[in-house]
């Protein structure tokens, strides 16, 4: 722990600072986790109609870091991530916890004649943390290519008959 | 002459100091430049208008000290609900710890 606030402040020094976001993303329809490079639409409200959740979208942060500029362009590159050309804002949670972080502190005490001595105490400072989490799914349209079915039988092997009736694989739950 | 001033400016400076709120905003749609002519109105979480709406921002307001109130962040929401021309802000939610609340929810305007 320690050695991790001194790589934090080392950074912090540097410019670079330690940055409290964190995100995933889950593909949850069975398909290919594949890129999508254009643009992502944000829906807050009511989700657009002839759409399916292709998966699931979590971001979160602390204090500062904890707002919608800083982290909605996160979620809108995390649905990306994972192919999806939407996303729909379901839960915005914030809570707070009170952390105790042990701090060494010198103090000056009176030793002798006319002369000082500093000391050094371990000191509990507790503090409160807000943290922000962004919850959503990401969506992609019902007409969308699908994903690309994956091929696990051998070359040789002969191929199966189809289901005559079988309807294709949505993959995805249509909202 | 001079000390009732500075008491007064140091009175207002520790005043202003004793809490400040944040806005956030996160643009859903194009901004239109109109401003609302009257405050939007307000739906919290649970609650929704029945009429057709169109999304424009999620806002998101911090209070902290004393300005750590639910009023304060609804009133800090509604102002810059405004500035996006909203109607209502729907889903409100506020969640206050100690001396620091949130708020966020997203500016809607009505489509008739």
């Amino acid at each position: 722990m320690n050695s991790l606030r001194i790589a934090c402040l080392a950074s912090a020094l540097l410019g670079a600072g330690c940055s409290s976001v964190g995100s995933s993303a889950v593909r949850t329809d069975g398909g290919w986790t594949q890129k999508h490079l254009g643009a992502v639409r944000i829906y807050a409200v009511v989700p657009p109609q002839g759409v399916r959740v292709i998966g699931q979208v979590e971001v979160h942060a602390i204090n500062q870091e904890a707002n919608f500029e800083r982290l909605m362009p996160v979620f809108m590159k995390r649905v990306a991530d994972i192919g999806g050309t939407g996303g729909v804002v379901d839960r915005v949670h914030t809570h707070y916890e009170m952390r105790i972080e042990y701090r060494t502190e010198s103090y000056a005490v009176p030793c002798g004649y006319r002369s000082t001595c500093w000391q050094t105490r371990i000191v509990p400072y507790q503090y409160q943390v807000r943290i922000l989490v962004i919850e959503g799914r990401a969506l992609l349209p019902l007409d969308a290519p699908g994903p690309p079915a994956i091929d696990t039988a051998p070359a040789t092997a002969p191929a199966p008959a189809p289901a005559p009736s079988a309807p294709a694989p949505s993959g995805g739950t249509p909202l | 002459m001079k000390s009732p001033i500075l008491v007064t400016a140091l009175a207002c400076a520790l005043l202003v100091g004793c809490g400040s709120i944040t806005t956030y905003r996160f643009p859903l749609d194009k901004q239109t430049g109109q401003i609302s002519a009257a405050p939007p109105q307000v739906f919290f979480e649970g609650s929704m208008p029945t009429e057709a709406m169109q999304e424009l921002a999620m806002v998101e307001a911090v209070g902290t000290g004393n300005k750590a109130s639910v009023e304060e962040v609804v009133g800090a929401l509604q102002l810059e609900a405004s500035r996006w021309g909203a109607n209502a802000i729907v889903r409100v939610k506020v969640d206050c710890g100690y001396s620091q609340c949130h708020g966020w929810g997203v500016a809607v305007r009505f489509v008739r």
